[in-house]
């Protein structure tokens, strides 16, 4: 079973634009840049992204996996979670 | 140890002004308010009793009634300056400091302030050539604000509030130091949180007339230690030694008082070393000391491990996070800034307590981490300019994990990838401000909760800018750790730790703090010791961890640097629940009367206060929260008058004048 990546998306960008305050809103966040350098998280809103992503896909990210290659957009963070569902 | 205030103006000054303007101070000195009056000029003290209890009186007149000076705080070596002028055959009628000051200035001018070493705030009238001298001790530990009245005349108190009780001066909020507190942590160089108030720089002597005319002049800078012959000594061991020669000496310099000294213990190695050593030089010591409810931020285990070390009696405050935010208004009061961290609300209760006991006079630890390179900031500057001369190194960043062992970004492993790649981005040593950029531009990304009209201020104003106007000439070609440390004495030390954490919080129930590592001559010692002396790799404060090794509990002076801070955002709510004032205050409405941020931002961020689910919030959202709910308080109690302020405890009801 796995959740279509337009959904994974949707839940993401619902959760960053609702829980950070940026400039951007649901229609305008970049989707393939990194949310620490546009701004939008601080390190520590790393952690609650992470914990966000982790409850609600009940998933595990590896220490390993949180960097900004694997985590350093949107669209990156739906292929994470694709390939762990 | 007092308040002062007073003005000149176009008609004969009037007593009752100036009373208000010390009444407005008078929780600085509840020992009585007394003054000098003389056509346009009015100046007076309210005085806390320290040294000289009987003797004391201020303000100090020349006997042609032509000179007169008000004084705020201690001269460590008043009676050797004394004795100097003893043996040329001036002779005192008191053995206090203020008369000593006024013989000094009628005998070498301003150029007897560069031979001060203490912690003061003055004002020197000389109707001779009808002008006024406002004069700082050189780090800014006591305050001194300043502003012209309209029409003509100046005014000058030892906070805000003084200036406002004359009558013809409004308070209104400069967006000047929005952006400055915002981004810097701190107001910069003379500016204050009020349009047209100003303060006298630290190091610095403001000499205004009548009609408004002013000079500003420096008598003191602190010099990089990179540009001065270091003290060269064959061993670490001849190091420690000297260290702690000079350690003692201000210690005992700075426990000069009539009255019993306490200490402020914290639990880090800074105030243990103090309370330590002011143990050894007077008979019965107590310590006083913050625990926290919440366990995040309580640092008790290791205040008890050091108080039951040294044998002395230690008084504990409990702060709850509820305190933090009843006490929040009165603080906000107090400090008269917009605050980036709710650390001053425990040191007001403790100030209380203190008082409350009867105890005038405590010691702290403040300026270790400063003068002896203590702060993570510094160790991550070593990081990032090693890392940077091999960017492609594997290793080099790893030692970024030995950072803020205190935040849980930091400490917990699974997040150090993405340190590493938010740091990777921070490597340029050519910037001038390569040092403090990772921290100003987080506090750029706090300018999103502003209204469109301060978005657009902030776009014309820069204050690092501001701030570059009070850098010594040479900052740009020293190296970045000392940047760092210049940077850190003039914002965060003496626009926040000193003042809104220090003097401010202390004075306001009538306590004095002493700052033995603030000792000018201490620091003119630490700041010739060679660099690898103080931060050795990276370890931070190396010569004070180990100087004092027999003296201090092994548990307490190896510990890492805690950075001393309170619940933020998450003291203001609780269940759900945030105290009415809170609500008021961010409510969409008021936010929009304010005009300084955008009401939907901040609604955002209550509302993301009220579901808190984590243990510890993230800095950004607490600091946001924190500045702006300190910069509503402001304008509710300053500009609108809206809740009226009082101090707990009693103030004088008369004026004496001399």
């Amino acid at each position: 079973m796995s959740t279509p990546d337009d959904s994974i998306r949707h839940q993401i960008i619902e959760y960053v634009v609702g829980n950070h305050v940026s400039p951007y809103d649901a229609a305008t966040i970049p989707l393939d840049q990194s949310l620490v350098e546009l701004g939008v998280l601080d390190s520590y809103g790393v952690i609650e992204l992470v914990s966000f992503l982790e409850a609600t896909w009940s998933i595990t990210i590896a220490d390993s996996e949180i960097t900004r290659e694997t985590m350093g957009s949107i669209n990156k963070m739906v292929s994470l979670i694709r390939s762990k569902l | 140890m007092c308040g002062i205030a007073g003005y000149i103006s176009s008609e004969a000054a009037d007593a009752d002004v100036l009373h208000k303007m010390l009444a407005a101070i008078g929780h600085r000195g509840p020992d009585g308010f007394s003054g000098f009056v003389e056509g346009p000029l009015a100046m007076g003290t309210a005085r806390l009793a320290i040294v000289d209890l009987a003797g004391g009186t201020q303000p100090a007149v020349s006997q042609n009634r032509k000179v007169a000076l008000v004084f705020n705080g201690e001269i460590f070596n008043y009676m050797e300056l004394r004795a100097e002028l003893g043996c040329k055959g001036v002779s005192f009628r008191t053995r206090s400091e203020v008369e000593t000051l006024l013989h000094l200035y009628l005998e070498f001018g301003l150029a007897f302030l560069s031979r001060l070493n203490g912690q003061f705030a003055m004002a020197i009238w000389d109707g001779r050539q009808n002008r006024i001298h406002l004069c700082r001790d050189r780090f800014g530990i006591r305050p001194l604000f300043f502003c012209k009245l309209s029409g003509r005349g100046i005014a000058f108190a030892s906070e805000a509030k003084g200036l406002f009780a004359h009558g013809k001066v409004a308070a209104s909020i400069a967006p000047e130091s929005l952006v400055q507190t915002f981004r810097l942590w701190t107001n910069v160089g003379n500016t204050s949180a009020f349009r047209g108030v100003r303060q006298v720089p630290p190091a610095h002597v403001l000499t205004l007339d009548p009609d408004g005319n002013e000079s500003l002049a420096q008598y003191w800078e602190w010099q990089f230690p990179d540009e001065i012959e270091p003290i060269v000594l064959p061993s670490d061991e001849d190091y420690f030694s000297m260290f702690r020669a000079e350690f003692d000496s201000a210690i005992q310099r700075q426990r000069m008082a009539d009255v019993a000294v306490a200490c402020y213990l914290s639990g880090g190695v800074d105030s243990s070393v103090v309370a330590a050593r002011l143990a050894t030089s007077q008979d019965a010591q107590t310590t006083y000391s913050v625990s926290f409810q919440d366990a995040e931020y309580d640092e008790s285990s290791a205040q008890r491990a050091i108080a039951s070390h040294l044998g002395v009696r230690s008084i504990t405050e409990q702060v709850t996070n509820a305190a933090i935010a009843a006490v929040f208004p009165q603080v906000v009061w107090q400090a008269e800034t917009s605050l980036f961290r709710t650390a001053p609300a425990p040191l007001f209760l403790l100030s209380k307590r203190v008082h409350a006991d009867g105890v005038k006079v405590v010691m702290t630890g403040e300026g270790a981490d400063e003068m002896l390179l203590g702060y993570d900031l510094f160790r991550e500057v070593e990081i990032r300019q090693f890392w940077s001369r091999q960017p492609d190194s594997l290793w080099r960043p790893n030692l970024l994990s030995r950072l803020y062992s205190y935040l849980p970004q930091y400490r917990n492993p699974r997040y150090f990838g993405m340190i590493k790649d938010f740091y990777r981005h921070t490597l340029d040593t050519g910037s001038r401000h390569f040092a403090m950029s990772v921290r100003w531009s987080n506090g750029k990304a706090l300018e999103q909760y502003f209204s469109a009209d301060m978005k657009a201020f902030a776009q014309d104003y820069d204050p690092v800018t501001e701030l570059d106007r009070w850098l010594p000439a040479s900052y740009g070609s020293t190296g970045h750790v000392s940047r760092a440390q210049c940077i850190e004495i003039q914002t965060l030390l003496s626009n926040y730790l000193l003042s809104s954490q220090g003097d401010r919080m202390s004075m306001a129930h009538g306590v004095e703090g002493r700052y033995p590592y603030l000792d000018n001559k201490f620091v003119d010692f630490v700041t010739r010791l060679p660099r690898r002396i103080k931060l050795r790799g990276l370890k931070d404060k190396f010569i004070l961890r180990n100087a004092f090794k027999d003296t201090i509990p092994d548990t307490v002076r190896m510990r890492p640097k805690v950075a001393y801070q309170a619940p933020d955002i998450r003291a203001f709510f609780s269940a759900g629940r945030a105290p009415d004032y809170v609500s008021d205050l961010l409510a969409p409405a008021k936010i929009r009367e304010a005009g300084f941020f955008d009401p939907d931002k901040v609604s955002f961020l209550f509302k993301k206060g009220l579901t808190y689910q984590l243990d510890r919030a993230g800095t950004r959202d607490s600091m946001a929260f924190t500045l702006i709910l300190s910069t509503m308080l402001l304008y509710d109690i300053f500009v609108l008058g809206n809740r009226s302020m009082s101090p707990d405890i009693r103030i004088p009801s008369t004026l004496t004048l001399v």
